[in-house]
């Protein structure tokens, strides 16, 4: 029962992450592996705000995801926007590059070391049922990780930007014949979900050692995530989220903790070959469509 | 004006068993040749550049390995690192066991064919995207499960009574020649795949997979082919990595860096053709090993150099240094002539 429960809160979290990648994989279909090193850049920033201010990490997230919104915005142009029209192939090559760029470059910055930015949240905690203990921490990852999908789940369904993405990721040629600035929408989403990512990131390092290396099962689950709810589905996304986070309680529970990376790894290889569409997913977008 | 003119193929000439373009790669490999022996030769003049060569050597082996089933046979494959990495990891393994190398290398090939075979049969039939994932995820399994069993480091053990019956050299130059011959040896392997029916069908299934599975291409078998070929290639690499250091460490061997440079070596020179990884390696291993050696002390300065080497090719050279330089002579000489 605590497994589920924790499973439960953690999976927010990834749901956050895979929510990011969904968006720019299954609306706008870009393929960006150094999604998870987005991530990696938040889990760092978060870490050097926090040595500069001493500020409650968890206030500090915000500043976080903000600062990496403006990060994503600014690398769209030259970056990005080039590879859209370029297919698949050059989107996966080119963002393989960023990814052990943006690692290599940490590394240089940082350090092989871990990082850690405290909190005594992570240890203190409250009984939420009958035998099952959650920390704070995890309750406030699990609440931001609510927040951050409704604002979310709002801003595609009820703003004219919502609209517009919708409305490109169905048919770009169309969108632009109905005024859409394409690229427009295409930056500001690019940036939500670098914005999302630094996030994720920077709520995942709370507490948490972190070393150049730490994005490594993030590279994965954001991949796990929106294939397992099924591309193209927001809701998708909650369920992939929360499979992944029972999976990775019960089998650190049940398995040696240095295989529990390897174990969703290979849930993730299994779940390909099996059912590549995912629960809620549109078997038509996997096939095509590059650009 | 400069228009590509396809030329004419006569009647019996599409109907002996040379296809076009055959010829360009047989060039190709009298280039690969050049390249190879000039490396040797500069290696020979300066013995202090034979490590270095023979590191280039080992990475054109990893890129010829990309190119085969990347370059040529179409699906996007960013785990190369894998057969490189269980190689290299069988090899030392089974030497600090007293295993005589011979004997490891050949195992250390066998399980890397092995591997390649399970998850060729369980990937291949993923449509490109997904492939491409999957066989990023490949190194990072195998590298879970090494680190569960305890290798850490896998120092490779020095004692006095190594010979050459156990494929030991004390010279790198050594090293260099064997490799040389075995990236002429994958050259050869590649022109011949090319020019062969196997490549027919590798180009079909890589200008579009449906279509050649429509006409009647058996596109996973022969996927399956390319993926395995590949992973000799890698494991060539591994081979002459595991001599070449001394110590094997799974989070570098089997991290996606490593498939970054196959990517890199590759795509620079030009993927789909022989000489493509050749010429790329020629270039980029000898400038980043020298530059991380002289020029700064930084650690991990050639990875960053490989990232932004591969970004700028990817963005702005997506075709590489051959087939770009290949088609300026060309048009050169079509406009002369005509």
């Amino acid at each position: 029962m605590s497994i589920v429960v924790n499973g439960i809160l953690i999976g927010a979290l990834w749901a956050v992450l895979g929510l990011g990648k969904q968006l720019i994989l299954g609306v706008l279909r870009f393929v960006n592996f150094a999604h998870a090193s987005f991530a990696l850049i938040g889990m760092y920033v978060l870490y050097v705000l926090w040595n500069a201010t001493g500020i409650n990490p968890f206030i500090l997230v915000v500043p976080v995801a903000v600062i990496l919104g403006l990060l994503g915005l600014a690398i769209e142009r030259p970056l990005i926007r080039p590879l859209v029209a370029r297919g698949q192939r050059a989107q996966m090559i080119a963002t393989l590059a960023l990814l052990t760029l943006i690692q290599a470059l940490l590394n240089l910055g940082f350090g092989a070391a871990g990082r850690t930015t405290p909190s005594d949240l992570t240890t203190s905690g409250t009984t939420l049922l009958p035998g099952v203990f959650v920390t704070w921490s995890s309750l406030l990852v699990f609440g931001f990780a609510l927040v951050a999908f409704g604002v979310v789940w709002l801003l595609l369904n009820r703003t004219t930007f919502g609209l517009q993405v919708l409305a490109t990721s169905q048919r770009r040629d169309s969108a632009v014949y109905c005024g859409i600035n394409v690229r427009r929408v295409y930056g500001l989403a690019f940036a939500l979900t670098i914005a999302l990512a630094g996030l994720v990131g920077a709520l995942y390092a709370i507490g948490t050692p972190v070393t150049p290396t730490s994005a490594t099962p993030l590279l994965v689950l954001m991949f796990v995530v929106p294939i397992l709810g099924g591309l193209g589905s927001i809701p998708g996304v909650l369920i992939g989220g929360v499979i992944v986070g029972i999976l990775q309680g019960l089998t650190t529970s049940f398995l040696p903790p240095q295989l529990e990376n390897a174990i969703i790894y290979l849930i993730f290889v299994l779940v390909l070959m099996v059912r590549p569409q995912g629960v809620l997913g549109n078997a038509a977008l996997l096939t095509e469509r590059s650009t | 004006m400069t228009v590509t003119q396809h030329r004419p193929v006569t009647r019996e000439k599409a109907a002996t068993r040379k296809l076009p373009g055959v010829g360009r790669s047989r060039r190709e490999l009298l280039a690969v040749v050049a390249l190879v022996v000039v490396v040797v030769v500069v290696a020979l003049i300066s013995p202090d550049m034979s490590t270095t060569a023979a590191f280039t050597m080992t990475f054109v082996l990893l890129g010829q390995s990309w190119n085969l089933i990347s370059g040529l046979a179409g699906p996007l494959a960013l785990g190369q690192a894998a057969f490189f990495g269980i190689t290299d990891f069988t090899i030392l393994v089974l030497r600090t066991h007293g295993v005589n190398q011979y004997l490891g290398i050949v195992v250390g090939i066998v399980a890397s064919v092995l591997l390649a075979l399970i998850v060729g049969l369980a990937t291949l039939r993923l449509p490109g995207f997904f492939f491409a994932i999957a066989s990023l995820m490949v190194p990072l399994i195998i590298q879970a499960v090494i680190l569960y069993f305890g290798f850490f480091q896998v120092e490779r053990p020095f004692s006095p009574e190594d010979t050459p019956g156990d494929f030991n050299f004390n010279d790198p130059f050594v090293y260099l020649c064997i490799a040389a011959v075995f990236v002429l040896v994958a050259a050869v392997v590649t022109m011949v795949v090319k020019g062969r029916r196997m490549g027919r069908y590798f180009q079909a299934i890589r200008e579009n997979p449906r279509a050649a599975e429509a006409s009647g291409v058996p596109t996973f078998r022969y996927k399956v082919y390319a993926f395995l070929i590949a992973a000799v290639f890698a494991s060539l690499a591994g081979t002459f990595y595991s001599q070449l250091t001394f110590v094997f460490d799974p989070l570098d061997a089997f991290d996606p860096t490593v498939s970054v440079q196959a990517l890199v070596v590759t795509l620079v020179g030009g993927a789909g053709t022989v000489l493509g990884p050749v010429l790329g390696g020629v270039i980029i291993i000898p400038l980043t090993q020298l530059a991380r050696t002289y020029l700064f002390q930084l650690p991990g300065l050639d990875q960053i150099a490989y990232a932004v080497l591969l970004l700028a090719v990817a963005l702005w050279f997506p075709r590489g240094a051959y087939p770009t330089v290949a088609r300026a002579l060309r048009n050169r000489k079509e406009r002369r002539c005509g």
